[in-house]
């Protein structure tokens, strides 16, 4: 789901032990390792997630969330990605890509993003944006494989997406 | 035996099955025992070196607990007693990571665990051998000579000189066995005999090592195991756990109950090890080998010695004029490896088979054809003849079944949407053997209706052994399968072989039924008369109006079976769908083949084979242990990380016997199929992915990240 969340800017509504309610957008609900490892997200003590909201979009006839593990149930993700887009004729209007299994936290696919607004939905643009994100991509000696791995799942998942949920 | 048994031979439903769906069946830690406290195992956090300090006062003190027991307190326990794995207390010295270093015991399983977190222990850390990719190149050969260098005729000239061969390294790596059931014991004292109620594939040789550990006559321990939930060898040898449990209760003068956690599974019991296997195969081009070597090289622990036996499947598999097996190894930190299910064979026959494909693809050999070519007419190993060999029948069968036909030679010819098509076949094999088994028959009789008793220290891991018992009692002494109660799992009784290396059913199988023609032929002799026709027990206990009658029999195998190779064998088709986008893969379908005697009940055989097939899919596809090389820990510690297998990756899986009447392995014909069903499997799994793909994966398990095609 969070994979999901992260790709749809969900809004995270937490509460406080005093009541106060305060929102937490979704990017920077989870948190980067830094020096604090041992905390994944950004809840203060005493508070709890009361409520998440979706905000309104165009992208319920062509979402699609790909996860791709080491066996078909009860495992995590090797790479998952969700993935929506907004169509006009043709033309992207919009697109929104986040990635799981990759880093600490569900990685927005910004740059992917960037490449694919205002292109026409083809593979091809599909590959160029998912190389433009994965470019950046620093692994480590045991994850090198993810980055191949996830520049196809981001092909894959947007062209599911384009489709419908069809290959 | 040719004769038609009403019985034996029928799928008949678990015995003991209605016992285990109500929950009714005990399992160790099932019994009810009174005033029971609760023991914890704590462990080593280093790989190498020695204890320092263990400081327990803040654990004394807590809530609950009765004692702490480390090597500063623990009896003098004989280490070399027959249980596994060191890690009696008996010292501060650490030979791997998570050897047990002491118990903590409660009134409640809580405090004892609570209490075992306060423990602060100092260590003095040496360097750990835990590495094996740094390590293999210092292997050395091993001293027993079970696994000593086997070599028949000149392979290097051989190879040297073949116009077709494959040389190729396959990976393995470290499994682990993880039963249903985690090993547990409950311990009673009773002045100075204990009870131990504790699974054991093996009842005496449970009783005689834990006895032999604590320094104790073997008649003053009892091992009391009925059901098993699993054990997969892990319970063949018995590890630390038992006998720390026993002394734990003597400390506290009081019955001591201690279950391993899943999470402590995976470092307390043995291992499947690591492998690192090479193979050499040369053949003409007509398809006939040359030259079969299999080299390989693994681990076992620093103090002791266990070698799955990879290269011995490469000895009798196929006939080739020159041979070459060996074993090197490297003393390592980590655990001792022990028996896991199809010990060497199933990780042996995957890089077997998987050579054999490689090289009837470079032939464009087909690879049943290839297979069939080269079927040794005797054991070429020592030239013995077979006692019944049906690779052959379980090729052709399996084909015709599987629809081999519509496979293509050429890989990646076959999709079907966005999966890449794959056919594979891999062949195993595994000795059968008989082993001495003492069993008493008592009979009673009330009016006309006549009940047996059938008594032996005989062992179920849950794979059936009270119904083949009982279905076996029942036809030899002539009375319906309720009217036979059936007792095993009990030291107390006549000794019995253990359910291990696949010779449970026909030693339990053969006793039993020697046992009833024992026992009928003493009727017979009793009432002083002559039949024409050989009555039924059952009928002599009504004619001569006994209320009882017992005796006892010592089964032994056979003979002349040293005169015989006698194995079971087998040949499986796999066919797999990889995604091309993705690399996972599925395994819709299985054929397993199966040629292993008479098969005593066709219900729980297919369970077993089933379960052999599955586990030899996880091990082509999902199962991997990787050691921390710094700390020399297991990564992996939850069936969340550690992959086996989940309902979602088994698709249909057929198995099939063929008829074999083998009449020389043992009276009833059985050779067993406990070991034999995982054989095989992974090299028919990595076959079909090569047809898929044309990728050649030789490193265990397949998961996407090398299928990235």
């Amino acid at each position: 789901m969070a994979i999901a969340f992260a790709a749809l800017d969900a809004v995270v509504k937490v509460q406080g032990r005093d009541g106060k309610v305060r929102s937490i957008p979704f990017a920077d609900y989870h948190r980067l390792p830094g020096d604090q490892p041992e905390k994944d997200n950004t809840l203060q003590h005493g508070e709890l997630v009361t409520e998440i909201e979706i905000p309104k979009n165009n992208f319920a006839d062509r979402s699609y969330y790909l996860k791709i593990r080491d066996r078909a149930s009860y495992a995590f993700a090797l790479v998952s990605v969700a993935a929506a887009l907004d169509v006009k004729g043709g033309t992207i209007s919009e697109a929104r890509i986040a990635i799981g299994g990759v880093a600490h936290k569900p990685w927005r696919a910004f740059e992917a993003e960037k490449a694919l607004k205002g292109k026409s939905a083809t593979d091809e643009n599909f590959q160029l944006a998912a190389a433009a994100e994965m470019q950046g991509a620093k692994p480590l000696e045991h994850n090198k494989f993810k980055v191949e791995l996830g520049r196809r799942a981001i092909v894959r998942a947007l062209r599911m997406a384009k489709n419908g949920g069809k290959a | 035996m040719n004769t038609k048994k009403k019985f034996v031979g029928e799928g008949f439903d678990r015995i003991d099955g209605l016992l285990k769906v109500t929950g009714a069946a005990r399992y160790s830690t099932d019994f009810p025992v009174q005033n029971l406290a609760y023991g914890v195992l704590f462990k080593s956090e280093i790989a190498s070196g020695k204890i320092s300090d263990i400081d327990t006062v803040a654990a004394e003190k807590s809530p609950g607990v009765l004692t702490v027991m480390t090597h500063k307190n623990a009896p003098k326990l004989n280490e070399r007693g027959g249980l596994r794995g060191g890690a009696f207390l008996q010292s501060p010295n650490i030979d791997y990571r998570g050897q047990n270093i002491g118990v903590v015991v409660a009134e409640t399983f809580e405090q004892a665990r609570a209490a075992a977190r306060l423990i602060k222990v100092s260590y003095e850390a040496a360097e750990g051998k835990v590495d094996f990719e740094k390590l293999a190149g210092t292997a050395i050969p091993s001293k027993n000579p079970g696994i000593a260098d086997a070599v028949r005729g000149d392979v290097e000239a051989a190879f040297t000189s073949a116009e077709h061969k494959i040389e190729a390294v396959y990976e393995t790596p470290i499994e682990h066995h993880q039963p249903m059931e985690p090993h547990s014991t409950i311990a009673v004292w009773e002045g100075e005999n204990v009870t131990l109620y504790n699974a054991a594939q093996m009842v005496n040789a449970a009783q005689s090592a834990t006895a032999a550990t604590l320094g104790i006559k073997p008649e003053q321990v009892r091992i009391v195991s009925p059901h098993i939930g699993g054990g997969f060898g892990s319970k063949g040898g018995l590890w630390s756990n038992i006998v720390l449990t026993a002394v734990a209760a003597k400390m506290v003068k009081r019955p001591v109950k201690l279950a391993l956690t899943r999470q402590q599974m995976f470092n307390s019991v043995g291992l499947r090890q690591r492998d690192r296997q090479k193979m050499r195969l040369s053949a003409t081009k007509d398809g006939k080998l040359t030259a079969v070597a299999h080299e390989t090289v693994t681990h076992t622990a620093i103090r002791d010695e266990y070698i799955e036996a990879c290269g011995d499947c490469s000895k009798i598999m196929y006939d080739a004029p020159s041979s070459l097996i060996t074993y090197r190894h490297v003393p390592m930190n980590i655990i001792i490896p022990t028996f896991t299910r199809g010990p060497g064979k199933a990780p042996g026959s995957f890089a077997l088979e998987s050579a054999i494909d490689e090289l009837a693809y470079q032939l464009k050999i087909d690879p049943v054809e290839f297979r069939l070519k080269n079927e040794p007419a005797k054991d070429p190993s020592n030239g013995k003849p077979w006692s019944s060999r049906k690779v052959v029948e379980c090729l052709r069968k399996g084909a015709e079944i599987f629809g081999w036909n519509k496979r293509k030679m050429e890989p990646r010819q076959v999709r079907q949407e966005s999966y890449l098509v794959g056919y594979g076949v891999g062949c195993g094999t595994y000795p059968a053997r008989q082993r001495d088994t003492s069993a008493n028959i008592k009979l009673t009789r009330n009016g006309n209706e006549v009940r047996a008793s059938v008594e032996l220290a005989a062992s179920d891991l849950g794979t059936g052994s009270h119904t083949i018992i009982a279905q076996t009692a029942a036809d030899a002494l002539g009375l319906e399968v309720p009217k036979v109660a059936v007792k095993i799992g009990d030291s107390t009784l006549p000794p019995a072989a253990g359910s291990v290396g696949s010779v449970g059913a026909a030693s339990f199988a053969n006793a039993v039924n020697d046992g009833c023609e024992k026992i009928t032929d003493e009727l017979i002799a009793k009432s002083g008369k002559q039949f024409f026709v050989r009555p039924t027990a059952a009928q002599m206990m009504i004619s001569e109006n006994l209320t009882e009658f017992q005796t006892r029999i010592d089964a032994k195998p056979p003979a002349n079976v040293n005169d015989y190779s006698i194995h079971s064998f087998n040949a499986n088709f796999a066919e797999v769908l990889v995604n091309e986008h993705t690399g996972m893969v599925r395994v819709p379908r299985f054929v397993a083949v199966t040629g292993a005697g008479n098969i005593l009940n066709p219900k729980t055989a297919r369970s077993q084979i089933i379960g052999g097939v599955i586990w030899g899919i996880g091990m082509a596809l999902t199962e991997e242990s990787i050691v921390e090389p710094r700390y020399g820990n297991f990564i992996t510690r939850s069936f969340a990380d550690y992959h086996i297998p989940a309902n979602l990756d088994i698709g249909d899986i057929e198995t099939v016997f063929v008829n074999e009447d083998d009449k020389i392995v043992n009276k009833m014909g059985v050779k067993g199929i406990g070991e034999v069903g995982i054989v095989g499997v992974a090299g028919a799994v990595a076959n079909a992915i090569f047809n898929a793909t044309g990728k050649r994966v030789r490193t265990l398990p397949i998961t996407p990240e090398k299928l990235l095609l």
